[in-house]
């Protein structure tokens, strides 16, 4: 199946794309599959702490995907 | 000694005299500076219970040790006095150039108590002391009287101003520096307008010995090498590049900023496509025209832009902040730029707290349109969500405190809604301070410093802060609640700025060492932090203030308004916060320190005799 994935953070910031992952494949799996494409990376912990939304609704990192669904990963930071 | 003038400047201007103190290494040592340094002092200056605009009311100007030895991030000061808001404590420091400029006039702090029977400002000029008339400067904007300023004493010259606001005694009136800089928060700008005290104007050229120069130059290339190569590398090129704003579109859409006055979601009411434009990557991209460095930052999170406008002269515009872009944009469905850059223009030149003067836009643009007020109410200006005219034409009113609604919103949303007597229901404040662009349902660690620290309503206080709990589990926050607190605190004491302490961590101990010479051990540095904590607190305490009288506003940790995305349903359970913290820095649940605990860190026993004889 194909997800939509987009990461919005300073270290990855600008990285989006589709991604064929199989049935069955959580948003972790989606994300480490494309982003080691891409010979990028984001750890696991970093992931947890992320605010990750699937068509516009937070999940976290474990949550089954479908096929089409638009995955967003946003990374926590502080500001002013 | 190292790291310090070793004077303290206190200045009558009821009488119009002024005595010269010594900063004694033991107080320097216990308190170090900033909000703790300033705490002690007002504690033992001020009696309790007095009114914040009164004759015994002090309004305090503290550096921290950092300030003016090119230790990096050594940039902010702190002014200090009561708040007219909270009736209690407050502080607020600023970045810029003051904190140093005052150092260098020849005074680690000023403290001013008093009314002058005419407005007057201060002027320091290497150790010299005089008080002058303001007839020049009071009623002008903060560019326009700093110009008067820069015409008579020249370049060297850096104030301290309040702009009109202060002068008219606004609630969220700020303490300004360096035409945009802003000590912005608890209304000190009013207490200092109350003062009928314009400026307090520096000029100087003494220095600040360090222990050994050569430790602070390689100090400064360890913390260099952090920012490019540490865990905060990222972040620090990130709000390099483009200021604090460069989070705002994942702030939008993650449930960090507030939108539609807290009552909104990114997702639905702000999604990215309307953020977008308002981020500073893309506003940097289109208009920005130099950056801008605080004293000693190899960061420089700030830059001016040159907007083109048909009716606002935005060529010289300072770049909003990651807050007000969330107050002027997300918090009112408004993606203007224009309009988001004429708001903090109008802010900084009457000198008010962006967060709080657009909380209480926010606020009333709910009410509005909820029914709450007619359009005559409103003077006329349709204040809808995403009308950006209208926001501006508002703000204006406010800053300016134009008579009829003006005067009313520039005491704040608390107040207004008193005066008015509608639209509680939709307040969303900490002990009357505006809440910022951090919603602490999204990071609950954020809630117990809005509430519970001596300053309510703040983000930048220390504590478990923004970490992100989406499991909302609170088992276990106490230690890591502490261990920021602690060094949040000396970050804020030792003159430093919060960005620096994010990127260089444990280097921030080690930066407060080679300044001063006092060579805490890792115990005396975690004691330094709680008795700063606990000393600002003992102002309160002896005000009256128990844990029962910080309240949080029953919209975003009661009744929860209904809305979708990420924050759908949240509730904090903030108490178990508190309780949590309190248990770990050895408070009692009534939110005082025990008495053991006050023995255990020192330099307060009067604290301990007042709360257990």
């Amino acid at each position: 199946m194909t997800v939509h994935l987009k990461f919005r953070s300073m270290d990855l910031e600008a990285m989006t794309g589709a991604a064929d992952v199989p049935n069955g494949a959580t948003v972790e799996q989606a994300v480490n599959q494309y982003l080691a494409a891409q010979g990028a990376e984001l750890s696991g912990e970093n992931l947890r702490q992320s605010m990750i939304l699937v068509n516009r609704m937070a999940v976290r990192a474990d949550q089954v995907l479908q096929d089409g669904d638009e995955v967003m990963v946003l990374r926590s930071v502080e500001a002013g | 000694m190292n790291g310090y003038i070793g004077k303290m400047l206190f200045v009558n201007l009821s009488d119009g005299t002024h005595e010269v103190r010594e900063l004694s290494e033991e107080m320097a040592r216990n308190f170090l500076g900033g909000p703790a340094l300033g705490a002690r002092v007002l504690f033992d200056e001020m009696p309790g219970g007095c009114d914040p605009y009164g004759e015994d009311s002090m309004i305090g100007f503290v550096t921290g040790p950092a300030n003016g030895t090119r230790a990096f991030f050594g940039g902010r000061y702190t002014v200090v006095s009561k708040s007219p808001v909270t009736g209690g404590w407050n502080d607020a420091n600023s970045g810029g150039f003051f904190g140093p400029s005052l150092r260098k006039a020849g005074y680690d702090a000023v403290f001013v108590k008093g009314i002058a029977k005419k407005p007057v400002y201060i002027f320091i000029d290497n150790g010299k002391v005089e008080i002058c008339d303001a007839a020049e400067i009071w009623g002008k904007t903060i560019l326009a009287a700093e110009e008067v300023l820069f015409e008579k004493y020249g370049k060297q010259m850096n104030a301290a101003l309040i702009g009109p606001a202060g002068e008219r005694k606004s609630l969220m009136a700020a303490v300004m520096n360096d035409g945009h800089r802003a000590a912005g928060r608890g209304g000190s700008g009013a207490v200092m307008g109350s003062k009928n005290l314009k400026a307090v104007v520096v000029r100087g050229d003494q220095k600040v010995d360090v222990p050994d120069a050569a430790a602070v130059t390689e100090l400064n290339k360890t913390i260099a090498k952090e920012m490019k190569e540490g865990p905060r590398a990222a972040y620090a090129a990130g709000i390099g590049a483009h200021g604090t704003g460069v989070t705002y579109v994942n702030s939008c859409l993650s449930g960090d900023a507030s939108v539609k006055n807290w009552s909104g979601s990114g997702v639905t009411d702000y999604p990215e496509e309307m953020a977008t434009p308002l981020g500073s990557p893309a506003i940097d991209e289109k208009y920005m025209v130099k950056k801008y460095h605080c004293s000693a930052c190899p960061v420089g999170c700030g830059a001016f832009l040159n907007v083109p406008s048909e009716k606002y002269d935005l060529s010289h515009s300072p770049r909003p902040e990651y807050e007000t872009q969330g107050m002027f944009g997300s918090q009112m469905l408004c993606n203007d730029v224009e309009a988001l850059c004429r708001c903090n223009d109008l802010c900084n030149e009457y000198g008010l707290d962006t967060i709080s003067t657009g909380g209480t836009v926010a606020w009333l643009m709910e009410c509005y349109e909820n029914g709450l007020f007619t359009l005559d109410e409103m003077e006329g200006i349709p204040l809808n969500w995403g009308n950006a005219e209208a926001m501006v034409a508002m703000t204006e009113k406010l800053v300016t405190c134009a008579p009829g609604l003006g005067e009313i919103l520039a005491m704040g949303s608390r107040a207004a809604a008193d005066k008015l007597g509608r639209g509680h229901e939709y307040l969303v404040v900490a002990s009357g301070i505006e809440e910022p662009q951090h919603d602490s349902r999204l990071a609950p660690g954020l809630t117990r410093i809005y509430q519970y620290d001596p300053t309510p309503g703040r983000h930048v206080k220390g504590g478990y802060g923004i970490n992100f709990n989406f499991e909302h589990n609170y088992e276990g926050t106490g230690e890591p609640d502490k261990a920021g607190m602690i060094g949040r605190e000396i970050c804020n004491a030792a003159g430093l700025c919060m960005f620096g302490q994010i990127i260089m961590g444990a280097l921030q101990a080690e930066l407060v060492n080679t300044v001063t010479g006092f060579n805490y051990t890792p115990e005396e540095y975690a004691k330094l932090g709680i008795r700063s904590f606990a000393m600002r607190q003992a102002f309160n305490l002896r005000e009256g203030m128990t844990r029962k009288d910080y309240t949080l506003s029953e919209r975003l940790y009661k009744s929860n308004p209904p809305h979708d995305g990420p924050l759908a349903g949240v509730h904090v359970d903030h108490e178990k916060l508190a309780d949590n913290f309190f248990d770990a820095i050895g408070w009692g649940r009534d939110g005082a320190p025990a008495k053991e605990t006050l023995a255990d860190i020192g330099g307060l026993d009067d604290v301990s005799k007042m709360l257990y004889g």
